[in-house]
């Protein structure tokens, strides 16, 4: 199974159209996609992730770079149930 | 007479999007007269006009629920600056302004205003206008009041923010057209009826901002030379429907605009320099406020929702809130980056990256007198010296 990463490069670059856009790098900076990508970022972490955003999730930095999707997507995965 | 209706939610409306419905509400149909959430926000009720017909008032207000209203992505307000001073300004002030003849409601959301709100509103102008002429190298301009329908159709306006736009039109130049005009006029109790049918087309509309009128002036050529800061003043229209009231909300006001050209990083460095610059001076005026992340109420289309949440996670819109009242803060003032939006829509040569402040100087004249008083005489010195007001008394 493709590691999340991978999956969340996969993603990125399918709409980013731009192959060497680093890990780190902000995916908005690239002028490749508008705003209203960071929407669809966050229906991908839901439904394809299967990582639940909560409201206090909503933060822009979440979100900015392959690298920070990912950072997310760890901590809340390893996050403890209560 | 009017009617009472409720109108009962799919489901319970939460709290986090309440704003959000509650500024679309009196868009859904203009038979609205007053409306409140009830019983936990699984009802709406409704006072409307006899006119009204319950099932479209239902189908309507579902439909913005489901459009505009759930698919929306939203948190507590992100606050980026809160004001040193916290006061809380009595009620009533604007009752206070018209009984002392400040101010004179003339219309729907238009309201004539006298002095010292003139006074206020010029010497707030002129501080800003310093600012962005002297510390950031700014451009003015002067627009005339009309804009061409294609202007804004060419920036998406109408599929935006259809509820807002008002128009200009005339009686299309025909002799036969103006003798029918003419006796229909006699004729008629209500003129205003008797117009739309006898205009051809809309090619202007009442600009909403100042800024659709930078954009379009630089539209399909490069900007000149060295210039990133534009400004002009002006007067602005949005049909604000019944949600006008005081100077808080209205359909005819005064927009002081700043925009911001450059690349992506020149664009929003712009911004942010100038957001806190505004902020300073808003420390200096010794207000009380907070400046937070917010959304523009787009309206009806397909992605309305998308774009509304985008706006809030990316941060491109800031508003500066002063309070008012006991419950109310206005926006005074509101700075937003557009990504290549406008550069791209009104093909600006090099498409830069473009931002905006607008500062409302009705609102913001409001805000100072309900926070310091009517007299601007008897405000804190220092405050009048932010406003460069000593000579002016």
């Amino acid at each position: 199974m493709q590691d999340d990463r991978a999956t969340i490069r996969d993603f990125v670059l399918r709409h980013v159209k731009d192959q060497d856009l680093s890990d780190d790098q902000n995916i908005f900076a690239s002028g490749y996609v508008s705003s209203l990508f960071v929407v669809q970022i966050v229906m991908f972490t839901e439904n394809t992730l299967g990582v639940p955003v909560a409201e206090e999730d909503l933060d822009i930095e979440n979100f900015l770079s392959v690298s920070s999707i990912h950072d997310f997507v760890t901590r809340k995965r390893n996050a403890p149930a209560y | 007479m009017a009617r009472e209706h409720r109108i009962t939610l799919d489901a319970p409306l939460p709290n986090k999007l309440v704003a959000e419905f509650t500024k679309r509400v009196f868009f859904a149909d203009e038979s609205i007269l007053d409306f409140r959430l009830a019983e936990g926000n699984s009802a709406v009720l409704l006072t409307t006009t006899e006119a009204a017909d319950p099932a479209d008032l239902a189908r309507k207000l579902g439909y913005l629920l489901r459009n505009d209203v759930l698919p929306q992505l939203v948190r507590a307000p992100k606050v980026v600056w809160r004001s040193p001073v916290a006061r809380v300004p009595a009620s009533g002030t604007f009752d206070r302004l018209a009984e002392r003849g400040v101010v004179h409601l003339v219309g729907e959301g238009q309201v004539a205003l006298g002095e010292p709100l003139l006074t206020i509103m010029d010497a707030l102008d002129a501080t800003i206008r310093r600012i962005v002429l002297t510390e950031f190298g700014g451009r003015e301009f002067r627009y005339p009041t009309l804009i061409p329908t294609t202007a804004l159709a060419r920036c998406g306006y109408f599929t935006s923010f259809p509820q807002y736009a008002m128009f200009a039109t005339r009686i299309t130049a025909d002799l036969d057209v103006y003798r029918d005009f003419l006796d229909a006029v006699k004729n008629s109790g209500d003129p205003g009826a008797e117009i739309l049918s006898r205009c051809g087309r809309v090619d202007y509309c009442l600009p909403p901002t100042m800024c659709y009128h930078t954009f379009h002036q630089f539209a399909d050529r490069a900007l000149p030379g060295g210039m990133a800061v534009a400004t002009a003043r002006g007067k602005s229209f949005r049909h604000e429907s019944r949600y006008s009231h005081t100077l808080a909300r209205l359909w005819d006001f005064t927009i002081r605009e700043v925009v911001f050209f450059g690349t992506r990083d020149e664009a929003l460095g712009l911004r942010e320099r100038f957001l806190r610059r505004s902020l300073d001076l808003a420390e200096e005026l010794e207000v009380s406020g907070s400046c937070e992340v917010a959304n523009d109420p787009f309206f009806g289309d397909t992605d309305s929702g998308d774009r509304s949440s985008s706006q809030r996670l990316m941060e491109l819109k800031y508003e500066l809130g002063l309070r008012v009242d006991e419950e109310e803060s206005i926006a005074v003032a509101s700075f937003n980056f557009h990504e290549r939006f406008f550069g791209e829509a009104f093909a600006i040569a090099g498409t830069p990256f473009t931002a905006c402040a607008g500062f409302g100087l009705e609102r913001f004249a409001f805000a100072l007198v309900c926070q310091h008083g009517p007299d601007p005489d008897r405000w804190p010195a220092t405050v009048r010296r932010a406003l460069n007001l000593e000579v002016a008394s």
